[in-house]
């Protein structure tokens, strides 16, 4: 590896570690609510189990999946901070998200049947 | 559940929630003092909807002892007063000239704005009769083209 610092082999076992974590957390979801945790920490103790057992490929793959692990947990906070991270919108939205869908929906109300004063907003713009 | 319908609506003498208001004595008009030609009070249940190309028109006839047609300059004002009372917003405000048109389309007097009577609110319609003439509002027409939002009968 001299003149190349990355170890590719190396690399290659944690992407396939990172990869696997949905399908870790997966084979976990049904029973990981029972014991109280969510299938993420539940893939992050398996990626970290994997890790701990060594190995040039599986100490790799557990690496990346514990990785990607941390990652997904983390996420969800920093998005509150700093807003959301690309991508296509997730199920997962914030207060502020779901008032503004929810304040949407009402405001797109079709009928006067639930409120006429929606309904006079959203076809005449009458407020 | 009963369906709500979103239909054209008209405001006349013959509308339910329309009272005309009384006749002014012959001779009395000072050009200053209003005379209410008609008051509606939006029944409950009902919304009347104003929009910009809704119209207004009217035929105005005094109470002299030759009744005749009110002159053009005569002004003309709706209000439009919320439920409690106390709000009071001019809707339209204009002279007898530019109501008298009943049918061209291109000629109509049209609302400037768009809003909703809800029930229990009211449209006014007063008039400033000229110096030493009158208004019979009971010999009056006038005409409101809207549309109403309220709830279908059950059959």
């Amino acid at each position: 590896m001299e003149g190349n610092p990355v170890d590719l082999n190396r690399l290659m076992w944690l992407g396939a570690g990172a990869g696997s974590k949905g399908i870790a957390a997966g084979m976990v979801s049904g029973f990981a609510p029972q014991v109280g945790i969510t299938p993420e920490i539940a893939a992050a103790f398996i990626g970290f189990w994997l890790a701990q057992q060594g190995g040039a490929r599986m100490g790799a793959f557990g690496e990346g999946m514990l990785i990607a692990a941390v990652g997904q947990l983390v996420r969800q906070p920093i998005e509150g901070l700093f807003g959301r991270i690309g991508g296509t919108k997730t199920a997962t939205t914030t207060t502020e998200e779901k008032a503004a869908a929810a304040a949407k929906s009402a405001s797109s109300e079709g009928s006067p049947e639930e409120s006429i004063d929606n309904y006079l907003a959203a076809k005449y713009g009458i407020t | 559940m009963r369906k709500w319908i979103d239909v054209p609506f008209s405001i006349n003498q013959g509308t339910p929630g329309v009272t005309l208001g009384s006749a002014t004595t012959a001779g009395s008009g000072n050009g200053v003092t209003e005379a209410k030609l008609f008051e509606f009070l939006c029944p409950v249940g009902l919304t009347v909807v104003i929009l910009p190309l809704s119209t207004f028109a009217a035929y105005l006839s005094d109470n002299e002892a030759t009744p005749a047609e009110s002159g053009p300059e005569t002004p003309v004002r709706i209000v439009h007063i919320d439920s409690a009372g106390d709000i009071t917003l001019n809707r339209i405000v204009t002279t007898y000239a530019g109501l008298k048109e009943f049918a061209d389309q291109n000629k109509l007097k049209r609302f400037k704005d768009k809003f909703a009577v809800s029930e229990k609110e009211k449209l006014i319609c007063y008039v400033i009769p000229s110096t030493g003439k009158s208004l019979k509002p009971a010999s009056s027409r006038f005409e409101i083209d809207c549309r109403r939002v309220s709830k279908l009968l059950t059959v």
